[in-house]
């Protein structure tokens, strides 16, 4: 009958450090992934909370204030009891301010366009266009 | 042996991944919902601006959407229906 060979007991020196290295490896690659991943999922949050701000104050203040003029970076509106709201959006920063609305001021827009087509005002958000009219 | 690993499996997909797949399905709907509230008023803006019927196609949220704008200019009404694929939206305002 023959014996089964004995299974050898331990690591060798190598063995120690190559399973050290894969394993420190395996953590490096696990550890940027679900950083990146989790760095683009909180910045898409992010857009998304400075969008829903911004769209809720710009059609709030539409409600009751018309649109009179846009260029590029700003936009302005007239309100009831002859008072102003604009918008401006400078240096990756998006400010809104004036009448009685309250202020807003956001940081997560890469590009804001204000522009003005007829009686028709066009906000673009990052690529996104949104409606207001000026009636 | 094997039954330890299925269990470690079993155990990692519905203590983590479920929970995380859920989180990010219910961002993303909420995200996409919450848009297309803002294109509804956006929509209704263009069609109380344009004061005609049109149709125009475009995309909230990585989903294409269908909008069907109509004027009634007996009432001075603007309607849109907004058909994003898994229902309609409708609005209507005054367009004087």
């Amino acid at each position: 009958m023959r014996e089964r060979p004995m299974l050898r007991k331990g690591f060798t020196f190598v063995e120690l450090i190559f399973s050290l290295a894969l394993a420190g490896l395996l953590i490096a690659f696990a550890y940027t992934t679900v950083r990146v991943v989790f760095n683009r999922f909180f910045s898409i949050y992010a857009h998304e909370i400075s969008l829903n701000l911004f769209l809720s104050s710009l059609y709030s203040v539409n409600s009751l204030c018309t649109p009179t003029s846009a260029s590029t970076s700003t936009l302005e509106f007239s309100c009831p009891g002859g008072c102003t709201y604009t918008y401006t959006y400078s240096d990756g920063v998006l400010k809104g301010g004036g009448c009685i609305f309250p202020s807003i001021r956001l940081k997560a827009f890469h590009s804001v366009k204000f522009s003005k087509d007829g009686n028709l005002y066009v906000v673009e958000v990052d690529g996104d266009r949104y409606y207001l009219s000026g009636i | 042996m094997l039954a330890g690993v299925f269990i470690s499996m079993l155990v990692f997909v519905l203590a983590v991944l479920l929970p995380v797949q859920q989180t990010l399905q219910g961002f993303w709907t909420n995200a996409f919902y919450s848009r297309l509230y803002y294109k509804s008023l956006s929509y209704l803006e263009y069609a109380r601006a344009k004061r005609e019927n049109f149709t125009l196609t475009d995309e909230v949220f990585g989903r294409k959407v269908e909008v069907e704008g109509t004027y009634d200019p007996s009432t001075s009404k603007v309607k849109v229906v907004i058909d994003y694929g898994g229902g309609k939206v409708e609005r209507e305002a005054y367009a004087p």
